[in-house]
């Protein structure tokens, strides 16, 4: 399994260390130097610096081999045009996006890309489930 | 150029022509001025309201440009500044990801007829040009201008 993962947030970093550790093969893209030199000591030399809205930057990664595409920027746009590179250019089989924006969600659904992570919804739901049992303590 | 009555720069019997534009940025306040002087109304669709500040008077009080705040990737704002029914969208804003958000979105859910996006990208334009969306590299075009002034 080859996994491609744009972003080296937290949420970058954490899925890439558990990929790594159950036995996949990861590549990491970060676009900002400082970052990508973090990231490449803590993981091991698998950092690609680049902008995972680039063409030129999947080339560089091996994207074209890839099974696992996640992207995992702050913007949504981003998450979907770099997706979009994976699925209609390099045609990789399974890609996912973060996103922040519940209304958004849909849309990149629509566009291709198959996993979308609706982090809101994700967090709302959390906070329902934790915050709803005291409601009910208060009746 | 000074305001022209109705059809004379364009030949013969043609309807006006409603035309989104997302961004109003020095590109998107060009191209709002251009259409709308050749005859056709424009809605120029913005987050930020002191972007329109760029744009002639004469045009918004004779209503040929409409501006409308709101985030183009949205639906919603899509929809409040009333570009459901336009021939053409072109989203121009400085981000090329938020061009393709606001143009698929109009291409492929509110079934605009044409969208062009501007992307400063050329590797992106057969991507694209496959899922019905016409795309423009600014910045390809000035090489092309500038190489052809050398020549």
């Amino acid at each position: 399994m080859y996994a491609i993962i744009v972003g080296s947030g937290t949420t970058g970093l954490k899925v890439a260390e558990w990929l790594m550790a159950s036995g996949a093969e990861v590549t990491l893209i970060e676009k900002i130097a400082e970052k990508q030199r973090f990231a490449d000591n803590l993981l091991g030399s698998v950092v690609v610096l680049g902008d995972g809205i680039m063409i030129d930057t999947h080339n560089t990664a091996g994207t074209k081999r890839a099974d696992l595409f996640i992207s995992t920027l702050n913007s949504d746009e981003d998450n979907m045009l770099a997706c979009q590179i994976a699925k209609h250019h390099f045609e990789v089989n399974k890609t996912i996006a973060i996103s922040s924006n519940p209304d958004n969600a849909n849309l990149l659904n629509l566009l291709g890309i198959d996993i979308v992570v609706d982090v809101t919804e994700l967090i709302t739901e959390k906070i329902q489930s934790l915050v709803a049992p005291l409601l009910v303590e208060d009746l | 150029m000074t305001q022209t009555s109705d059809g004379n720069s364009n030949s013969g019997v043609q309807r006006l022509k409603r035309v989104a534009v997302i961004g109003c940025g020095p590109l998107g306040t060009q191209i709002a001025i251009e259409l709308s002087s050749s005859g056709n109304i424009v809605i120029v669709i913005d987050k930020d309201p002191k972007s329109f500040s760029a744009l002639p008077t004469h045009l918004l009080e004779s209503s040929r440009v409409v501006t409308a705040i709101g985030d183009g990737t949205q639906e919603v704002s899509l929809r409040q500044a009333g570009i459901q029914d336009v021939d053409l969208l072109i989203a121009a804003t400085t981000r090329a990801s938020v061009n393709l958000m606001s143009g698929q979105l109009a291409r492929h859910v509110m079934r605009i007829p044409v969208v062009v996006c501007l992307v400063n990208d050329s590797n992106l334009l057969s991507i694209y040009e496959n899922l019905g969306i016409k795309v423009i590299n600014p910045d390809g075009l000035l090489m092309e201008a500038i190489k052809g002034e050398l020549d």
